[in-house]
């Protein structure tokens, strides 16, 4: 088999997003290689991130890099980054996970509204990752409102319920959290 | 419009990591194309979004690779290589007569594909006339191309799918079923799975609670194929056993060979 062949070879080569991209829609499987060597430790820490357990995140990942693979003609390079398209992909991917079976048995940082802020002062050894890691500089509120919305996939409507307050007020508290993540960001440059 | 305000909204953020709705990315979209102050803004969150993940990160486990690349090779990517386009993006250009020859060519694939595609799609419906006159459509396993099947129903928003693993050890990836939640098609992409001896053969069943859905039963021979099964109206956990030849009525849980949940 081919790919199982190539893939030990370590491959030194860089390759600029355009080049990549390109590499990717020719279904070139060391561009492939290359991608997987890349993205999956970042994705592989989102994902497990959200699920909080490694095995079915594992699976997970999986699953995305075959997604990706079969589906890269539908990627657009002038609508997002590469990764950005990737990453959504696999949040997708651990909610789906996530909303099946028993895998919504997985411990959550956030279980209730009335224990969901004392429950955040609780760090994982994954907190101190990625996203995770500019979360913890946010105040406690905007620390529920991102890990109910972007780690626990809730929407608006839904996490105004869970917290009792109205859609509109969960609106612009999350857009004020992003607001601080990116202003986080910009000083980690 | 005050573009600085739009910026500072929070509404790139939100679109960028998935939060936003619809309407909202159709939004940003269009304001990225008229205006680049916000384009550049969203790149500027994207790189730096992306150069934040990949710093810090949990290293995946060795054999997680390894796994990718198998189910890779169950996707039928051998067959793809060969698919590769000859005037790749980075090809370099020759003399203008070749181009030529080229134009010629890409006619003639143009025209083969086109008949390769019909001749595909005839003898796929003359497969599902044989085997819907047969009586049992899963009697004769209705083999098709992994890659020209595989694409157009992963990319429907309606289909899940699961990785099948070994009870024993979910490192090992034996197979992959989808299942259209819409029509309530299910797909068996088959994997590494050994031929049972002979007068044995695979089944699939679909498994909720105490209840169990015979999907059919289906033979190893064309690794990296993809097997139409039977249909099933609601779906969560999945398992393929070794039964007798022709299948059992009910699984024999014993002999449980891959587990797989949606």
């Amino acid at each position: 088999m081919f790919f199982t062949i190539v893939y030990h070879l370590d491959l030194k080569s860089t390759y600029k997003e355009v080049e990549l991209v390109g590499l990717l829609k020719q279904k070139d499987h060391h561009g492939f290689i290359y991608l997987y060597d890349r993205c999956a430790p970042a994705i592989y820490t989102s994902v497990l991130q959200i699920i909080k357990q490694e095995e079915t995140s594992q699976q997970v990942v999986q699953d995305v890099f075959i997604k990706v693979w079969l589906t890269i003609d539908n990627y657009d390079p002038a609508r997002e980054r590469l990764f950005t398209w990737i990453l959504q992909i696999a949040r997708e991917a651990a909610f789906d996970k996530m909303s099946s079976g028993n895998d919504r048995q997985f411990p959550t940082a956030v279980s209730t509204a009335e224990d969901g802020i004392s429950d955040l002062v609780t760090r994982s050894a994954i907190d101190n990752y990625g996203l995770k890691n500019l979360i913890l500089e946010l105040n406690e509120e905007q620390k529920v409102l991102i890990e109910l919305c972007y780690y626990k996939g809730l929407t608006n409507a839904e996490i105004a319920e869970k917290l009792g307050i109205p859609s509109e007020t969960v609106k612009t508290k999350i857009k004020i959290a992003l607001c601080k993540l990116r202003n986080s960001l910009e000083l980690k440059k | 419009m005050n573009i600085q305000e739009y910026i500072e909204s929070g509404i790139i953020e939100s679109c960028v990591l998935g939060l936003a709705t619809r309407a909202e990315q159709q939004q940003l979209e269009s304001m990225c194309l008229e205006y680049p102050e916000i384009n550049n803004a969203k790149k500027a969150f994207e790189l730096a979004l992306e150069n934040q993940l990949m710093k810090d990160v949990v290293t995946p486990p060795a054999g997680l690779k390894e796994k990718v690349f198998l189910s890779l090779n169950m996707h039928g990517v051998d067959k793809s290589y060969s698919y590769k386009k000859e005037n790749s993006y980075n090809a370099p250009v020759q003399r203008m007569y070749i181009w030529k020859w080229v134009a010629v060519a890409s006619i003639l694939l143009l025209l083969g594909s086109i008949y390769l595609t019909y001749s595909i799609r005839d003898e796929y419906q003359k497969l599902q006339t044989a085997t819907n006159q047969s009586g049992d459509p899963l009697n004769d396993s209705t083999y098709f191309d992994a890659i020209m099947v595989l694409k157009p129903i992963v990319e429907k928003p309606s289909v899940k799918w699961s990785t099948m693993v070994e009870p024993t050890d979910s490192a090992h990836c034996m197979a992959h079923v989808y299942w259209d939640t819409l029509s309530t098609d299910t797909y068996l992409l088959i994997g590494n799975i050994p031929k049972p001896v002979s007068d044995k053969q695979f089944q699939l069943w679909e498994i909720s609670g105490n209840r169990s859905v015979d999907l059919g039963v289906f033979d190893v021979s064309k690794e990296g194929k993809l097997v139409q099964m039977r249909n099933v109206n609601n779906a969560k956990d999945f398992v393929i056993t070794i039964e007798p030849r022709g299948g059992s009525a009910t699984p024999t849980l014993k002999t449980r060979y891959a587990i797989g949940k949606l």
